[in-house]
Protein backbone atom coordinates (compact mmCIF):
# COMPACT_ATOMS: atom_id res chain seq x y z
CA UNK A 1 0.00 0.00 0.00
CA UNK A 2 2.98 2.16 1.12
CA UNK A 3 4.66 1.08 -2.38
CA UNK A 4 1.18 2.20 -4.27
CA UNK A 5 0.87 5.51 -2.72
CA UNK A 6 4.65 6.38 -3.08
CA UNK A 7 3.65 5.86 -6.80
CA UNK A 8 0.66 8.65 -6.73
CA UNK A 9 1.59 11.66 -8.97
CA UNK A 10 5.26 11.54 -8.54
CA UNK A 11 7.14 13.35 -11.25
CA UNK A 12 9.24 9.66 -11.37
CA UNK A 13 6.37 8.23 -11.99
CA UNK A 14 4.84 10.79 -14.97
CA UNK A 15 8.70 10.17 -16.33
CA UNK A 16 8.70 6.39 -16.19
CA UNK A 17 4.90 6.15 -17.93
CA UNK A 18 6.77 8.40 -20.54
CA UNK A 19 9.51 6.73 -21.40
CA UNK A 20 7.41 3.58 -21.60
CA UNK A 21 4.85 5.68 -24.30
CA UNK A 22 7.99 7.09 -26.24
CA UNK A 23 9.40 3.52 -26.87
CA UNK A 24 6.09 1.52 -27.44
CA UNK A 25 3.75 3.61 -28.58
CA UNK A 26 4.78 2.98 -32.55
CA UNK A 27 4.84 -0.17 -32.78
CA UNK A 28 1.12 -0.53 -30.22
CA UNK A 29 -0.30 1.94 -32.98
CA UNK A 30 0.86 -0.15 -35.63
CA UNK A 31 -0.49 -3.26 -34.35
CA UNK A 32 -3.87 -1.48 -33.51
CA UNK A 33 -4.08 -0.12 -37.15
CA UNK A 34 -3.31 -3.60 -38.71
CA UNK A 35 -6.08 -5.67 -36.52
CA UNK A 36 -8.55 -2.88 -36.84
CA UNK A 37 -8.02 -1.19 -40.48
CA UNK A 38 -9.27 1.97 -38.52
CA UNK A 39 -6.86 4.46 -37.39
CA UNK A 40 -8.80 6.12 -35.23
CA UNK A 41 -10.49 3.26 -33.49
CA UNK A 42 -6.75 1.93 -33.29
CA UNK A 43 -5.81 5.31 -31.35
CA UNK A 44 -8.40 4.92 -29.40
CA UNK A 45 -7.60 1.62 -28.40
CA UNK A 46 -4.20 2.40 -27.64
CA UNK A 47 -5.17 5.20 -25.22
CA UNK A 48 -7.34 2.91 -23.30
CA UNK A 49 -4.31 0.44 -22.95
CA UNK A 50 -2.27 3.25 -22.02
CA UNK A 51 -4.61 4.09 -19.38
CA UNK A 52 -5.30 0.91 -17.87
CA UNK A 53 -1.23 0.66 -17.86
CA UNK A 54 -1.84 3.35 -15.57
CA UNK A 55 -3.80 1.70 -13.10
CA UNK A 56 -1.35 -1.38 -13.27
CA UNK A 57 2.34 0.29 -13.78
CA UNK A 58 3.58 -1.18 -10.70
CA UNK A 59 3.31 -4.54 -12.78
CA UNK A 60 6.62 -2.98 -14.83
CA UNK A 61 9.82 -4.70 -14.06
CA UNK A 62 11.71 -1.51 -12.76
CA UNK A 63 14.66 -2.51 -14.54
CA UNK A 64 12.70 -1.87 -17.91
CA UNK A 65 13.11 1.90 -16.94
CA UNK A 66 16.68 2.22 -17.07
CA UNK A 67 17.45 -0.01 -20.06
CA UNK A 68 14.46 2.30 -22.10
CA UNK A 69 16.10 5.24 -20.82
CA UNK A 70 19.67 4.32 -21.95
CA UNK A 71 17.85 3.61 -25.15
CA UNK A 72 16.29 7.40 -25.34
CA UNK A 73 19.77 8.54 -24.86
CA UNK A 74 21.58 6.39 -27.74
CA UNK A 75 18.72 7.58 -30.20
CA UNK A 76 18.94 11.00 -29.43
CA UNK A 77 22.87 11.23 -29.69
CA UNK A 78 21.91 10.56 -33.38
CA UNK A 79 22.09 6.42 -33.70
CA UNK A 80 19.48 5.40 -35.94
CA UNK A 81 19.22 2.17 -34.09
CA UNK A 82 15.72 0.42 -33.54
CA UNK A 83 15.08 -1.29 -29.92
CA UNK A 84 15.44 -4.35 -30.61
CA UNK A 85 18.48 -3.87 -31.88
CA UNK A 86 19.45 -2.13 -29.23
CA UNK A 87 18.52 -4.78 -26.94
CA UNK A 88 19.92 -7.46 -28.30
CA UNK A 89 23.32 -5.98 -27.68
CA UNK A 90 22.21 -6.28 -24.10
CA UNK A 91 22.71 -9.12 -21.53
CA UNK A 92 19.46 -11.84 -21.31
CA UNK A 93 18.08 -10.25 -18.06
CA UNK A 94 18.33 -7.01 -19.19
CA UNK A 95 16.60 -8.29 -22.48
CA UNK A 96 14.26 -10.25 -21.35
CA UNK A 97 12.41 -7.38 -19.43
CA UNK A 98 11.97 -5.35 -21.81
CA UNK A 99 10.47 -8.07 -24.07
CA UNK A 100 8.40 -8.78 -20.97
CA UNK A 101 6.96 -5.14 -20.85
CA UNK A 102 5.99 -5.31 -24.90
CA UNK A 103 4.67 -8.70 -23.95
CA UNK A 104 2.30 -7.04 -21.36
CA UNK A 105 1.63 -3.63 -22.95
CA UNK A 106 0.26 -5.97 -26.87
CA UNK A 107 -1.38 -8.44 -24.49
CA UNK A 108 -3.83 -5.65 -22.66
CA UNK A 109 -3.97 -3.78 -26.47
CA UNK A 110 -4.71 -7.15 -27.97
CA UNK A 111 -7.80 -7.65 -25.04
CA UNK A 112 -9.16 -4.18 -25.76
CA UNK A 113 -9.09 -4.57 -29.24
CA UNK A 114 -11.22 -8.24 -28.96
CA UNK A 115 -13.24 -7.25 -26.34
CA UNK A 116 -14.32 -3.59 -29.06
CA UNK A 117 -14.75 -5.71 -31.73
CA UNK A 118 -17.03 -8.40 -29.96
CA UNK A 119 -19.02 -5.50 -29.19
CA UNK A 120 -18.73 -3.64 -32.35
CA UNK A 121 -20.31 -7.65 -33.88
CA UNK A 122 -17.58 -7.69 -35.92
CA UNK A 123 -15.48 -10.59 -33.98
CA UNK A 124 -18.13 -13.58 -34.21
CA UNK A 125 -15.98 -16.22 -32.48
CA UNK A 126 -12.69 -16.66 -30.36
CA UNK A 127 -11.89 -19.48 -33.15
CA UNK A 128 -11.94 -16.75 -35.75
CA UNK A 129 -8.82 -15.51 -34.08
CA UNK A 130 -6.87 -16.79 -36.45
CA UNK A 131 -7.80 -13.79 -38.46
CA UNK A 132 -6.29 -11.33 -35.69
CA UNK A 133 -2.63 -9.87 -36.51
CA UNK A 134 -0.05 -11.89 -33.96
CA UNK A 135 2.98 -10.36 -35.37
CA UNK A 136 5.45 -12.66 -34.40
CA UNK A 137 6.78 -12.78 -38.71
CA UNK A 138 7.62 -15.44 -41.23
CA UNK A 139 10.64 -16.41 -38.79
CA UNK A 140 7.49 -18.21 -36.82
CA UNK A 141 7.24 -20.59 -39.93
CA UNK A 142 11.34 -20.93 -41.37
CA UNK A 143 13.45 -20.54 -38.00
CA UNK A 144 16.48 -23.06 -37.50
CA UNK A 145 15.11 -25.22 -34.98
CA UNK A 146 17.67 -24.83 -32.15
CA UNK A 147 15.53 -26.70 -29.61
CA UNK A 148 12.81 -28.95 -31.32
CA UNK A 149 10.37 -28.80 -28.16
CA UNK A 150 10.51 -25.26 -27.21
CA UNK A 151 9.89 -24.47 -30.72
CA UNK A 152 7.15 -26.51 -31.46
CA UNK A 153 6.11 -24.80 -28.17
CA UNK A 154 6.05 -21.79 -29.71
CA UNK A 155 3.91 -22.86 -32.62
CA UNK A 156 1.56 -24.31 -30.74
CA UNK A 157 0.96 -21.12 -28.89
CA UNK A 158 0.89 -19.25 -31.80
CA UNK A 159 -1.66 -21.52 -32.63
CA UNK A 160 -3.75 -20.88 -29.68
CA UNK A 161 -7.42 -18.49 -29.68
CA UNK A 162 -5.87 -15.03 -28.92
CA UNK A 163 -7.13 -14.87 -25.55
CA UNK A 164 -6.11 -17.96 -24.69
CA UNK A 165 -2.90 -16.54 -25.36
CA UNK A 166 -3.17 -13.47 -23.58
CA UNK A 167 -3.71 -15.10 -20.66
CA UNK A 168 -1.00 -18.00 -20.34
CA UNK A 169 1.04 -14.71 -21.52
CA UNK A 170 0.36 -12.73 -18.16
CA UNK A 171 0.04 -16.13 -16.24
CA UNK A 172 3.28 -18.14 -17.05
CA UNK A 173 5.35 -15.12 -18.41
CA UNK A 174 4.24 -12.10 -16.12
CA UNK A 175 3.61 -14.84 -13.16
CA UNK A 176 0.06 -12.50 -12.41
CA UNK A 177 -2.67 -14.29 -10.46
CA UNK A 178 -6.13 -15.19 -12.03
CA UNK A 179 -7.33 -11.73 -9.89
CA UNK A 180 -4.36 -9.34 -11.58
CA UNK A 181 -5.26 -11.24 -14.71
CA UNK A 182 -8.81 -10.32 -14.36
CA UNK A 183 -8.39 -6.81 -13.42
CA UNK A 184 -5.88 -6.51 -16.40
CA UNK A 185 -7.85 -8.05 -19.59
CA UNK A 186 -11.42 -6.90 -17.59
CA UNK A 187 -12.48 -10.04 -16.59
CA UNK A 188 -13.25 -12.12 -13.32
CA UNK A 189 -10.73 -14.05 -11.91
CA UNK A 190 -13.06 -16.93 -12.02
CA UNK A 191 -13.39 -16.39 -15.77
CA UNK A 192 -9.57 -16.79 -16.18
CA UNK A 193 -9.45 -19.64 -14.15
CA UNK A 194 -11.61 -21.45 -17.16
CA UNK A 195 -9.71 -19.77 -19.56
CA UNK A 196 -6.62 -20.94 -18.56
CA UNK A 197 -7.54 -24.21 -18.18
CA UNK A 198 -9.45 -24.37 -21.58
CA UNK A 199 -5.93 -23.04 -22.93
CA UNK A 200 -3.34 -25.19 -20.96
CA UNK A 201 -5.72 -28.55 -22.26
CA UNK A 202 -5.46 -27.08 -26.00
CA UNK A 203 -2.01 -26.79 -25.69
CA UNK A 204 -1.43 -29.98 -24.72
CA UNK A 205 -3.54 -31.36 -27.04
CA UNK A 206 -1.40 -29.55 -29.79
CA UNK A 207 2.03 -30.77 -28.14
CA UNK A 208 0.75 -34.52 -27.85
CA UNK A 209 -0.91 -34.14 -31.68
CA UNK A 210 2.75 -33.01 -32.13
CA UNK A 211 4.08 -36.24 -30.85
CA UNK A 212 5.21 -34.75 -27.22
CA UNK A 213 3.76 -36.41 -24.35
CA UNK A 214 2.99 -34.16 -21.26
CA UNK A 215 1.48 -34.30 -18.19
CA UNK A 216 -1.18 -31.33 -17.95
CA UNK A 217 0.69 -28.54 -17.04
CA UNK A 218 0.32 -27.24 -13.43
CA UNK A 219 -0.97 -24.35 -12.41
CA UNK A 220 0.90 -21.37 -10.63
CA UNK A 221 0.46 -20.69 -7.43
CA UNK A 222 -2.41 -17.97 -7.39
CA UNK A 223 -4.34 -19.75 -10.12
CA UNK B 1 6.22 -29.15 -20.46
CA UNK B 2 7.33 -27.41 -17.44
CA UNK B 3 6.29 -23.76 -16.46
CA UNK B 4 9.61 -22.98 -17.85
CA UNK B 5 9.57 -24.03 -20.83
CA UNK B 6 6.21 -22.03 -21.10
CA UNK B 7 7.74 -19.09 -19.78
CA UNK B 8 10.74 -19.22 -22.42
CA UNK B 9 8.36 -19.63 -25.05
CA UNK B 10 6.77 -16.54 -24.15
CA UNK B 11 10.03 -14.87 -23.87
CA UNK B 12 10.53 -15.80 -27.16
CA UNK B 13 7.77 -14.95 -28.97
CA UNK B 14 7.25 -11.19 -27.47
CA UNK B 15 10.98 -11.15 -28.84
CA UNK B 16 9.87 -12.19 -32.36
CA UNK B 17 6.85 -10.31 -32.36
CA UNK B 18 8.58 -7.14 -31.44
CA UNK B 19 11.06 -7.54 -34.14
CA UNK B 20 8.94 -8.27 -37.10
CA UNK B 21 6.83 -5.51 -35.90
CA UNK B 22 9.78 -2.78 -35.62
CA UNK B 23 10.85 -4.06 -39.68
CA UNK B 24 7.21 -3.77 -40.73
CA UNK B 25 7.48 -0.37 -39.20
CA UNK B 26 10.54 0.23 -41.85
CA UNK B 27 9.24 -1.15 -44.98
CA UNK B 28 5.30 0.03 -44.43
CA UNK B 29 4.15 3.60 -44.79
CA UNK B 30 4.46 5.27 -41.57
CA UNK B 31 1.40 5.46 -39.50
CA UNK B 32 1.00 9.63 -38.23
CA UNK B 33 -1.23 9.77 -35.42
CA UNK B 34 -3.77 12.13 -35.27
CA UNK B 35 -3.83 15.30 -33.50
CA UNK B 36 -6.36 14.43 -31.51
CA UNK B 37 -4.64 11.36 -30.48
CA UNK B 38 -1.35 13.22 -29.36
CA UNK B 39 -3.27 15.81 -27.38
CA UNK B 40 -4.50 12.93 -25.51
CA UNK B 41 -1.94 11.41 -24.64
CA UNK B 42 0.08 14.66 -24.00
CA UNK B 43 -2.64 15.02 -21.13
CA UNK B 44 -2.47 11.05 -20.00
CA UNK B 45 1.32 11.69 -19.61
CA UNK B 46 1.10 15.46 -17.82
CA UNK B 47 -1.25 13.91 -15.37
CA UNK B 48 -1.77 10.26 -15.77
CA UNK B 49 -4.17 9.64 -12.52
CA UNK B 50 -6.55 12.34 -13.62
CA UNK B 51 -10.22 10.92 -12.75
CA UNK B 52 -11.03 13.35 -15.49
CA UNK B 53 -10.52 10.64 -18.05
CA UNK B 54 -12.86 8.29 -19.20
CA UNK B 55 -12.29 5.62 -21.59
CA UNK B 56 -12.77 6.55 -25.58
CA UNK B 57 -14.47 3.09 -26.19
CA UNK B 58 -17.09 3.38 -23.49
CA UNK B 59 -18.04 7.11 -24.26
CA UNK B 60 -18.66 6.14 -27.68
CA UNK B 61 -20.78 3.00 -26.94
CA UNK B 62 -22.60 5.30 -23.89
CA UNK B 63 -23.08 7.92 -26.62
CA UNK B 64 -24.76 5.20 -29.07
CA UNK B 65 -27.14 4.09 -26.09
CA UNK B 66 -28.13 7.45 -25.60
CA UNK B 67 -29.53 8.37 -29.03
CA UNK B 68 -30.82 4.33 -29.08
CA UNK B 69 -32.73 5.74 -25.79
CA UNK B 70 -33.73 8.82 -27.04
CA UNK B 71 -35.42 6.91 -30.33
CA UNK B 72 -37.20 4.27 -27.88
CA UNK B 73 -39.01 7.17 -25.89
CA UNK B 74 -40.17 8.76 -28.74
CA UNK B 75 -41.27 6.01 -30.46
CA UNK B 76 -43.38 5.39 -27.20
CA UNK B 77 -44.70 9.31 -27.13
CA UNK B 78 -45.45 8.84 -30.72
CA UNK B 79 -47.82 5.72 -30.24
CA UNK B 80 -49.23 7.35 -27.38
CA UNK B 81 -49.92 10.01 -29.33
CA UNK B 82 -51.58 8.11 -32.09
CA UNK B 83 -54.00 5.96 -29.01
CA UNK B 84 -54.44 9.26 -27.29
CA UNK B 85 -56.55 10.96 -30.25
CA UNK B 86 -59.27 9.39 -31.76
CA UNK B 87 -58.84 11.49 -35.19
CA UNK B 88 -55.48 10.02 -35.22
CA UNK B 89 -56.77 6.44 -34.05
CA UNK B 90 -59.18 6.14 -36.65
CA UNK B 91 -57.11 7.76 -39.84
CA UNK B 92 -54.38 5.28 -39.09
CA UNK B 93 -57.21 2.61 -38.63
CA UNK B 94 -58.33 3.30 -42.13
CA UNK B 95 -54.77 3.06 -43.68
CA UNK B 96 -53.99 -0.10 -42.05
CA UNK B 97 -57.15 -1.37 -43.45
CA UNK B 98 -56.71 -0.26 -47.03
CA UNK B 99 -53.27 -1.24 -46.77
CA UNK B 100 -53.40 -4.80 -45.48
CA UNK B 101 -57.49 -5.87 -46.07
CA UNK B 102 -59.18 -7.22 -48.66
CA UNK B 103 -61.86 -7.55 -47.16
CA UNK B 104 -64.87 -4.86 -46.89
CA UNK B 105 -67.64 -5.52 -44.48
CA UNK B 106 -70.64 -2.77 -46.10
CA UNK B 107 -72.88 -1.85 -42.91
CA UNK B 108 -75.81 0.31 -43.77
CA UNK B 109 -75.22 3.65 -44.56
CA UNK B 110 -78.78 4.83 -43.30
CA UNK B 111 -80.99 3.48 -41.11
CA UNK B 112 -84.04 4.39 -42.08
CA UNK B 113 -87.07 2.77 -39.42
CA UNK B 114 -89.16 0.98 -41.85
CA UNK B 115 -92.61 1.75 -41.19
CA UNK B 116 -94.17 -1.66 -40.94
CA UNK B 117 -97.24 -0.71 -42.77
CA UNK B 118 -95.26 0.26 -45.77
CA UNK B 119 -92.95 -3.03 -46.23
CA UNK B 120 -93.97 -3.91 -49.05
CA UNK B 121 -92.48 -7.82 -50.07
CA UNK B 122 -91.31 -7.34 -53.77
CA UNK B 123 -90.23 -9.60 -56.40
CA UNK B 124 -87.66 -9.53 -59.04
CA UNK B 125 -89.72 -10.54 -62.24
CA UNK B 126 -87.16 -11.19 -64.63
CA UNK B 127 -85.31 -14.73 -64.05
CA UNK B 128 -83.07 -16.33 -66.01
CA UNK B 129 -84.04 -19.30 -68.61
CA UNK B 130 -83.59 -22.53 -67.02
CA UNK B 131 -84.23 -21.76 -63.64
CA UNK B 132 -87.20 -22.68 -61.29
CA UNK B 133 -88.08 -21.29 -58.10
CA UNK B 134 -87.19 -23.95 -55.74
CA UNK B 135 -87.59 -22.45 -52.09
CA UNK B 136 -90.15 -19.84 -50.97
CA UNK B 137 -89.78 -17.61 -47.44
CA UNK B 138 -92.09 -15.00 -45.80
CA UNK B 139 -92.31 -14.49 -42.52
CA UNK B 140 -91.22 -11.64 -40.21
CA UNK B 141 -90.59 -8.95 -42.84
CA UNK B 142 -87.85 -11.07 -44.14
CA UNK B 143 -88.41 -12.53 -48.00
CA UNK B 144 -86.50 -15.62 -49.62
CA UNK B 145 -86.40 -16.84 -52.41
CA UNK B 146 -84.36 -19.37 -54.17
CA UNK B 147 -84.42 -20.47 -57.94
CA UNK B 148 -82.42 -23.16 -59.18
CA UNK B 149 -81.38 -24.57 -62.67
CA UNK B 150 -80.41 -27.98 -63.73
CA UNK B 151 -76.75 -28.01 -63.17
CA UNK B 152 -77.57 -26.45 -59.55
CA UNK B 153 -76.62 -22.77 -59.68
CA UNK B 154 -78.59 -21.08 -57.69
CA UNK B 155 -79.72 -17.53 -57.90
CA UNK B 156 -81.25 -16.27 -54.48
CA UNK B 157 -83.01 -13.55 -53.64
CA UNK B 158 -83.22 -11.83 -49.77
CA UNK B 159 -85.71 -8.76 -48.70
CA UNK B 160 -85.36 -7.77 -45.21
CA UNK B 161 -85.41 -3.96 -43.12
CA UNK B 162 -82.12 -2.64 -42.68
CA UNK B 163 -82.77 -2.19 -39.40
CA UNK B 164 -83.07 -5.77 -39.03
CA UNK B 165 -81.01 -7.19 -41.65
CA UNK B 166 -79.53 -10.42 -40.42
CA UNK B 167 -77.90 -11.03 -43.55
CA UNK B 168 -73.85 -10.22 -43.77
CA UNK B 169 -72.58 -9.89 -46.88
CA UNK B 170 -67.98 -10.19 -46.42
CA UNK B 171 -66.32 -9.62 -49.79
CA UNK B 172 -63.22 -12.08 -49.31
CA UNK B 173 -60.71 -11.40 -52.43
CA UNK B 174 -64.20 -10.22 -54.06
CA UNK B 175 -64.48 -7.01 -56.37
CA UNK B 176 -66.59 -4.04 -55.06
CA UNK B 177 -68.20 -1.58 -56.62
CA UNK B 178 -70.75 1.17 -57.03
CA UNK B 179 -73.17 0.46 -59.57
CA UNK B 180 -76.95 2.33 -60.85
CA UNK B 181 -79.75 0.01 -61.05
CA UNK B 182 -82.18 2.30 -62.74
CA UNK B 183 -82.54 5.09 -60.38
CA UNK B 184 -81.08 3.07 -57.40
CA UNK B 185 -77.42 3.32 -55.87
CA UNK B 186 -76.37 0.24 -54.75
CA UNK B 187 -73.07 -2.02 -54.93
CA UNK B 188 -72.18 -5.37 -56.63
CA UNK B 189 -69.68 -7.24 -55.52
CA UNK B 190 -67.82 -10.03 -57.79
CA UNK B 191 -66.64 -13.09 -56.83
CA UNK B 192 -64.45 -14.07 -59.40
CA UNK B 193 -62.59 -17.48 -58.15
CA UNK B 194 -66.27 -19.09 -57.18
CA UNK B 195 -68.03 -16.96 -59.97
CA UNK B 196 -70.62 -15.10 -57.84
CA UNK B 197 -72.05 -12.00 -58.22
CA UNK B 198 -73.72 -10.22 -55.49
CA UNK B 199 -75.94 -7.53 -55.81
CA UNK B 200 -77.03 -4.90 -52.73
CA UNK B 201 -79.14 -1.72 -52.47
CA UNK B 202 -81.20 -0.14 -50.00
CA UNK B 203 -84.36 1.79 -50.61
CA UNK B 204 -86.87 3.34 -48.04
CA UNK B 205 -85.34 1.56 -45.42
CA UNK B 206 -85.38 -1.99 -47.20
CA UNK B 207 -82.13 -3.64 -48.05
CA UNK B 208 -82.47 -5.67 -51.43
CA UNK B 209 -80.17 -8.41 -51.94
CA UNK B 210 -79.20 -10.62 -55.25
CA UNK B 211 -77.21 -13.50 -55.60
CA UNK B 212 -76.25 -15.62 -58.21
CA UNK B 213 -73.67 -17.06 -60.81
CA UNK B 214 -74.82 -15.34 -63.51
CA UNK B 215 -72.72 -12.62 -65.38
CA UNK B 216 -72.99 -8.93 -63.80
CA UNK B 217 -74.93 -7.27 -66.40
CA UNK B 218 -77.62 -9.83 -66.09
CA UNK B 219 -77.91 -9.35 -62.25
CA UNK B 220 -78.35 -5.69 -62.51
CA UNK B 221 -81.35 -5.98 -65.00
CA UNK B 222 -82.48 -8.49 -62.70
CA UNK B 223 -82.54 -6.37 -59.76
CA UNK B 224 -83.85 -3.62 -62.37
CA UNK B 225 -87.22 -5.66 -62.38
CA UNK B 226 -87.16 -6.08 -58.71
CA UNK B 227 -90.96 -4.69 -57.51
Amino acid sequence: MLVYLSLLDTDEDKKHFSILYETYNRQLLYVAVKMLHNQEQAEDCVHETFMRLVKHIDKIDARTYKVLERFRKEQQSGKDIKLTEYLDTLEKEKKMVCYKTWGYLVTILKSIIINFLRKESRFISINDSKDIFTGYGPDMEEEVIRDRELSELKKNIAKLPETYQQVLMLQYFHELSSSEIGQILGKSSDNIRHISKRARDKLRTLMVRGGYLYDELSDKKGF
Amino acid sequence: MTNYLIKKAFEELSEMELKHIEDCLEKDAPIMPTYSYLIKMKKLIENPYSEEYESPIVIKHRISLRYALIAVLLMIMFTTTVIAFTPVREKLKDIIITLFSDHVDIDSIEEVEPDEANFVIKIPHKIPEGYHLYKETKEDNTVHMQWIDNEDNTLDYFEQPSSELSITITSDSSEVRDITIGTKHGKMFTDKEHNITTVLYEEEGVTFILIGCRPEEEMIQIADTIY
